[in-house]
């Protein structure tokens, strides 16, 4: 059982860490970013889509951060160029992602609902453990986002952008740039979160399969006050706490699965009422 | 020979218009201190946004160590060598004093930062000036005055040949400001080049001392410019005037009426079991409040105005506990209230005059027939106050935001002393007003201290706190520390207290 709960914990902490990293990103830079969920989508759909037609899934990966990517570019030109309020044009770019992967699933697959099954990203084992190389990739993430924010100069123009834009701008930094490289590089990154719900958790495309992860991934951000390693442990918190209520839901067949299957987004819930104490969001955020 | 390091010419910019520059030509050699001083509104600072890139003129040329430059960016005024430190700063607040210098101005500089050696050449910088700042404090628990530090940090950090600094001494304490000078003459003997801006008159026998040249300009157009060696410190205060007369309104102190027990009693702390804030005021009398900004002056307003009720104590108003009290209420008693904010706070920019006239009457009576506005009494009170105060504007339908700043002033002030209040609250009343119009403000006020309103003038303004008041407090920490009759004090030990001897 402890080991069920290990890998599934792992399993489920993979997904909320790359998005919430990714929105990290584009958080520090000063854009919200609540298309998390839509980033990840479109990912999980064009990983699958690059690997039926390559059979390669790490060829589906490039696919997967080229379609976050895409989508990072299209929240990036719409709130910053466009001037649309963030928040606007992140669920704008959720909806957009829902609409758009069922019904290239249809055009390409000739399906509904489930693609056909692709060729998924192998993990290795070492002994009873298997390890996806997305946790490794994850941890390399992980290490060089914290040496990009806190130990280079592009690093400090990013947060300095996030705090307080005018400041930033007065110093010369080129602030809308900036905001621009970030909210892109957070759909890529997102964008390798979706494919890691494709092609690691199983090897096919079910509609809408992101299930509100993306939005599990904000509340993780928060909590884990936009710094990379804190957000590193809310994402194990929340994978673990996923991982807890699946296992009451196959062990436990008597209680409803509604309410084990609810149990992450009531502790989201909670952490939006700020039972995890008050965070204080890049100062900068939004504006 | 000497390298001319700034030079513009015949530079012309208007907004809208309003003429803010016209044909403005100056030169800045290389190593000076340059001072360039007139009133509020004399297109001093509008000249100097152009040189750190955030306007562009009309027309002229601007010229960089002989080299014309276009500065379509503060960026590229960055690379061109000039560094400006703003009235209002422009910091990271959530940054350490480090990384905001670090963030600074290399903007071609790419990869790591090297921590170690920054911290050491920081270190070394602050004290180089004998600055009074840590390098890993966070910027925004610091003091306006240190803040100006880290800014100077910054440029002098990333080496700046070219040091613009716009009104920073206003917000000076007297020795801060002595402090100041002697960073600026560290620069000249670094050789570089320092211009200085300041509007106030009482600062220029100061900046004599200091510049090697001065440049007085007034309505767009630099009217005089002088050496070193005939600087005179009458001449030069006349140019930035100009030839009308300004009639320096003798304010007399007034009279406070003491006899009687004092109408407003204040017995409050601000802050949990700390702070103590205790003063009472008479009919006539004027008291001044002042301190560094933030020391307890917004909260003094909110206990009294009943804007927040966050105080323990007792304020009592001619024998009414004030506690509890909406500001509705309290301004039924005759309490009137003046904020610093005119624009937003003390009127509504996009209302008519008229619509503006009647904020804060609006629950009354006195502009009303049958319930309901009675527009042609409104119309008609409106002109009659424009007419009273000679307040200059097209009519009585003219939004707010058309106003000068001075007239918008007079107008807000007519307006509540028309409620005929016993208490009136001034809050940096003359804050970028120009010498005429902070004139016609003191005397209109002058009129109804006569008649015993009492004033409560909230200024960090240390000229005008001498002036005006009749006792002053100084705040510090939320609690007053220093009171004093007005003519026992001088600037020098009320700065003192403003910083309670940190400097």
């Amino acid at each position: 059982m402890e080991l069920f709960l290990l890998n599934s914990t792992i399993a489920k902490t993979m997904p909320l860490l790359l998005a919430a990293l990714g929105g990290l990103i584009s958080e520090r830079s000063g854009v919200i970013n609540f298309a998390l969920e839509g980033m990840m989508l479109m990912g999980a759909f064009f990983a699958v889509f690059g690997a039926y037609y390559t059979g390669d899934p790490l060829l589906g990966i490039l696919a997967a951060v080229a379609a976050g990517g895409a989508m990072g570019l299209l929240h990036a030109f719409g709130s910053l160029i466009m001037g649309i309020n963030q928040v606007v044009s992140s669920i704008a770019l959720n909806l957009l992602a829902v609409g758009t992967t069922g019904f290239l699933l249809n055009q390409i697959f000739g399906v509904y609902g489930v693609s056909p099954s692709v060729p998924s990203v192998e993990s290795f084992r070492i002994g009873s453990f298997s390890i996806s190389p997305f946790i490794l990739f994850a941890g390399v993430l992980l290490v060089l986002l914290w040496m990009f924010l806190y130990r280079t100069r592009y690093g400090l123009r990013l947060r300095a952008a996030g705090e307080d834009s005018d400041a930033a701008l007065s110093l010369g930094v080129t602030v809308k740039k900036i905001r621009f490289c970030a909210v892109v590089a957070s759909g890529c990154i997102a964008g390798v979160g979706g494919a890691y719900i494709s092609l690691g958790e199983t090897s096919l495309f079910i509609e809408n399969m992101t299930n509100g992860r993306g939005y599990l991934a904000i509340a993780v951000l928060i909590c884990g006050r936009w710094r990379p390693f804190l957000v590193m442990w809310f994402a194990l918190f929340f994978g673990f706490a996923t991982a807890i209520s699946e296992y009451i839901h196959v062990s436990f067949s008597n209680i409803p699965s509604q309410f084990t299957l609810m149990f992450p987004f009531v502790l989201t819930l909670l952490v939006f009422a700020g039972f995890f104490g008050r965070t204080r969001p890049p100062a900068g955020l939004g504006k | 020979m000497t390298q001319v390091a700034i030079t513009m010419t015949s530079i012309h910019k208007s907004f809208d218009d309003v003429v803010a520059n016209d044909g403005v030509s100056i030169e800045i050699k290389e190593g000076e201190v340059c001072a360039i001083v007139g009133e509020n509104g004399a297109g001093k600072t509008t000249l100097m946004n152009m040189l750190s890139g955030s306007v562009q003129p009309d027309l002229g040329s601007i010229k960089i160590y002989g080299k014309f430059c276009r500065l379509k960016s503060r960026a590229d005024a960055i690379k061109a060598g000039i560094g400006t430190v703003h009235q209002h700063f422009k910091l990271v607040s959530s940054f350490t004093v480090l990384d905001n210098v670090i963030l600074g101005h290399k903007l071609r500089e790419r990869g790591f930062i090297s921590y170690q050696t920054a911290t050491e050449k920081v270190r070394e910088l602050i004290d180089r000036f004998s600055f009074q700042l840590l390098f890993d404090e966070p910027v925004g628990s610091l003091s306006a005055s240190q803040k100006q530090q880290v800014e100077i940090l910054r440029f002098v950090y990333h080496e700046t040949p070219i040091l613009i600094f716009d009104e920073t001494t206003s917000i000076l304490t007297p020795i801060e400001k002595e402090r100041f000078f002697q960073g600026i003459e560290l620069f000249r003997k670094e050789g570089r080049t320092v211009v200085l801006i300041s509007h106030k008159i009482s600062e220029i026998s100061e900046l004599l001392g200091i510049a090697d040249k001065m440049y007085v300009m007034r309505k767009g157009k630099v009217v005089a410019e002088y050496e070193k060696a005939d600087f005179d410190l009458e001449k030069i205060s006349r140019a930035v005037v100009g030839d009308e007369e300004i009639a320096v309104y003798d304010v007399p102190r007034s009279i406070a009426d003491s006899r009687g027990a004092p109408p407003l009693r204040v017995h409050m702390s601000l802050k949990k079991g700390q702070g103590r804030v205790a003063f009472s005021i008479s009919p006539g009398e004027v008291f001044g409040i002042t301190g560094v900004p933030g020391n307890g002056e917004r909260e003094i307003v909110d206990a009294l105005f009943g804007i927040k009720n966050a105080y323990n104590g007792r304020i009592t108003w001619k024998g009414t506990d004030l506690k509890g009290l909406t500001t509705e209420q309290i301004r039924r008693l005759g309490i009137a209230y003046l904020p610093e904010d005119r624009e937003n706070r003390a009127s509504i920019s996009l209302f008519t005059l008229a619509e503006n006239r009647i904020l804060g009457y609006h629950k009354t009576d006195a502009f009303t027939r049958k319930k309901r506005f009675d527009f042609s009494k409104i119309y008609e009170d409106t002109r009659r106050l424009l007419d009273k105060y000679h307040i200059v504007a097209p009519d009585e339908l003219s939004k707010a935001e058309n106003l000068s700043g001075g007239d918008l002033q007079k107008f807000l002030l007519a307006r509540e002393l028309e409620g005929s209040p016993e208490l009136l609250i001034l809050e940096q009343p003359t804050r970028g007003l120009d010498i005429r119009a902070a004139e016609e403000f003191y005397e209109i006020l002058q009129r109804s201290k006569e008649k015993g309103l009492a004033v409560i003038l909230i200024s960090y303004d240390l000229d005008e706190i001498l002036r005006i008041s009749n006792r002053i407090a100084v705040l510090y920490d939320y609690s007053i520390i220093y009171e004093v009759e007005a003519e026992k004090a001088t600037g020098r030990s009320i700065g003192l207290y403003m910083t309670r001897g940190r400097f």
